[in-house]
């Protein structure tokens, strides 16, 4: 038996020397001697996706004009996207240019993953001053730009069926909460859905609707204070009439019953479908109901925003809005490569790519100028105008960090089954809160 | 079979007017060709490895007395407690300098590691069904060691290597961290991660999703077809033999 055994083992190892053989021999070979550092580029941007990306077409433009710049680009799908880069910064090894989220930035800054962009902006004064007031902010550390933002809608408009509407009494959007909660009874006797709501996600209800639900109730001033940790706290009295609001509005029977069940794309299909009379989502949903609803709902589609609160403190016109995802350099980058790094940042959110990514029915980060002469669809067209008398504020989830963020996603849908009071959902929040301050 | 539009006022109605263009462009636009050639190669592989290494180690563990071979037999048991997870980091980082990411036969490696406790786990504990009177027979018949394992113990442990080889075929096929973290490059990307990208942002094309689905659930249910019969017989490994 003696002898077997080592039969066996001989045999196992030479086979795994095979295997290692034959794997050692597979290196790739790269690419010739370019004249450039090739640009490790990660982006969620496919130019086969559908529906067509604006930023996929700029980053085949910018090839197109410059030939020179060579890249080494890995493309993944959005969720994957973000698991793999959180992935690669524990591993310290981002590549030379990706997108970063406004949640990321602090801990990426603290760690010294990133590069401030401020040199880049300053090069190029038409660039910088051309972009939305604010549209940076969430990227600023310190006083220093991280990140260069290319799109960043609202997260909340509200679509609605105006025909629906009508019929309910309403020849227009109603302008007052008091007007809309009648809105939302009237539709309830009519056996029709008021809003159709697909929060199994649970980031819609903090999104697309306590952001700015939440800004109305208690100013921005409350939000910021409350991130720098300087005194606002989820108890106050203003955060939790917004809590109450929002459960008020399941009370009397604005959402579908199964509004936990179905996720976004699928809150519109009732929409679609002539059985709901609005929905509520980011500026991204224009672009799915032109190529999805059938053309008479299309149509009779209206956009709005949620009506002035009678008697709350905040800005009647505010609209979650402006975070998002954003370029961002790494700091171990190759300086021989930043040169072409701004080119290529710049032709992707300056104000000739605005244009583009308004005909893409997106919102851009920079300004246009004579924004007549571009062609546009109706619906952007009504999101334009409806931008125009808005003001955007911040949204929650892009600035809060991920366990707080989570924590919040989790109590509000509790406080949407009734499982909790308003004030108990504060509370809930605001312990999560302090555990995350106290570190 | 049905287009977009279709779908999202009716998720669950019959196609009024069946076509296939969501499977054409599931293969032109979402390259699932190349996904499934991917996912082929790495699965076929990591199957026969395992089971190749799985076999003859837990062969020896069953069989042999040697010294610390308790201790051996508990740390390839201990494999099985540690999520996989915890370690895509490190493996990353240690791929990273070894210079094996992004090649065909990277996902092997991890796909293989973390399969290997459990394959010996199975093997060990059939072998030891395996009557010992067979082998000693075959060798006083005058055959030799090598052979008395391939030619006796193996036939005897199919149903057990048919169990195996479902587990760790389904395990490849649809294992998505590894694939995710150590491919770069969209030319070598498995089915996991090409079904995803479907999936935009906010939108996602469920038509083209679902045409991609039926694809990549066609091979398993085939491998499942072909061992069926050997893994209601495996299903029982290791229990009680009347």
């Amino acid at each position: 038996m003696k002898k077997s055994y080592r039969a066996l083992t001989s045999t196992a190892l030479v086979s795994s020397m095979v295997l290692l053989a034959a794997c050692g021999s597979n290196n790739a070979s790269e690419g010739s001697e370019a004249a450039k550092p090739k640009i490790k580029f990660m982006h969620m941007y496919d130019k086969n996706a559908t529906p067509p990306s604006h930023q996929a077409d700029l980053i085949e433009n910018f090839k197109k004009a410059n030939p020179d710049v060579t890249f080494d680009e890995e493309v993944q799908s959005h969720d994957n996207y973000e698991t793999k880069i959180k992935t690669l910064s524990a591993a310290n090894e981002l590549p030379d240019l990706f997108l970063v989220k406004p949640s990321m930035v602090a801990t990426f800054v603290e760690n010294g993953l990133l590069l401030p962009l401020d040199d880049q902006l300053n090069k190029d004064a038409a660039w910088k001053d051309g972009f939305i007031e604010g549209s940076l902010d969430p990227y600023i550390v310190d006083g220093k730009t991280y990140g260069v933002q290319m799109s960043g809608g609202p997260t909340h408009v509200i679509y609605y069926n105006k025909e629906l509407v009508a019929n309910a009494g309403f020849a227009e959007f109603p302008k007052t909460w008091t007007e809309f909660e009648t809105l939302i009874k009237k539709l309830v006797e009519q056996k029709i859905t008021p809003i159709a709501l697909g929060n199994k996600g649970k980031w819609v209800a903090n999104s697309s609707y306590m952001s700015t639900l939440g800004d109305r109730f208690t100013g921005t001033e409350w939000f910021n204070s409350l991130v720098a940790n300087e005194g606002a706290k989820f108890t106050d009295p203003e955060f939790v009439q917004a809590l109450g609001a929002l459960q008020n509005l399941v009370k009397i029977g604005a959402f579908n019953k199964d509004m936990n069940s179905i996720d976004n794309n699928q809150q519109r299909t009732s929409y679609y479908n002539g059985k709901a009379a609005m929905f509520i989502e980011g500026s991204w949903a224009a672009n799915a109901v032109e190529s999805s609803a059938p053309k008479d709902i299309v149509e009779k589609t209206g956009l709005a925003v949620f009506p002035a609160i009678e008697g709350a403190k905040g800005a009647q016109n505010s609209v979650s809005g402006g975070g998002g995802w954003a370029y961002a350099v790494n700091a171990k980058v190759d300086p021989a490569k930043l040169d072409d790094i701004q080119k290529l940042i710049k032709s992707l959110t300056d104000s000739s790519a605005a244009k583009l990514i308004l005909e893409y029915g997106d919102i851009p980060s920079s300004k246009v100028e004579n924004i007549e002469s571009i062609e546009l669809s109706p619906m952007s067209k009504q999101l334009v105008q409806l931008l125009e008398t808005t003001k955007y504020t911040p949204i929650y989830d892009t600035r809060m960090s991920p366990g707080l963020t989570e924590s919040m996603n989790t109590t509000l849908q509790e406080l949407m089954i009734g499982k909790y009071t308003p004030e108990q959902a504060a509370e809930a929040m605001q312990k999560e809160y302090d555990k995350e301050m106290k570190k | 079979m049905k287009t977009e539009q279709e779908f999202s006022l009716n998720i669950m109605s019959l196609p009024s007017k069946p076509q296939f263009q969501n499977f054409i462009d599931a293969f032109e636009i979402g390259k699932m060709g190349t996904y499934f050639w991917n996912s082929a190669f790495v699965s076929l592989f990591t199957v026969i490895f395992t089971i190749l290494f799985g076999f003859f180690t837990a062969y020896i563990l069953a069989r042999f007395k040697f010294p610390f071979r308790n201790v051996i037999y508990f740390m390839f048991l201990t494999g099985m407690l540690i999520p996989i997870h915890g370690l895509l980091i490190p493996i990353f980082i240690e791929f990273k300098a070894l210079g094996l990411l992004n090649k065909h036969v990277t996902l092997i490696f991890p796909y293989v590691a973390f399969n290997l406790s459990m394959a010996i786990f199975l093997f060990e504990n059939f072998i030891k069904t395996v009557p010992l009177d067979v082998e000693e027979a075959a060798v006083i018949d005058g055959s030799s060691s090598t052979n008395t394992v391939l030619r006796i113990v193996l036939p005897l442990c199919m149903p057990v290597i048919s169990t195996a080889v479902i587990l760790f075929f389904l395990g490849a096929w649809n294992e998505f961290p590894f694939a995710l973290v150590l491919i770069e490059s969209a030319n070598l990307r498995t089915l996991p991660i090409g079904l995803t990208n479907f999936n935009g942002q906010y939108t996602a094309n469920y038509t083209q999703m679902l045409a991609a689905m039926a694809i990549v659930v066609l091979p398993v249910i085939i491998v499942y077809l072909a061992f069926s019969k050997k893994v209601m017989q495996g299903m029982t490994a290791g229990a009680v033999k009347g």
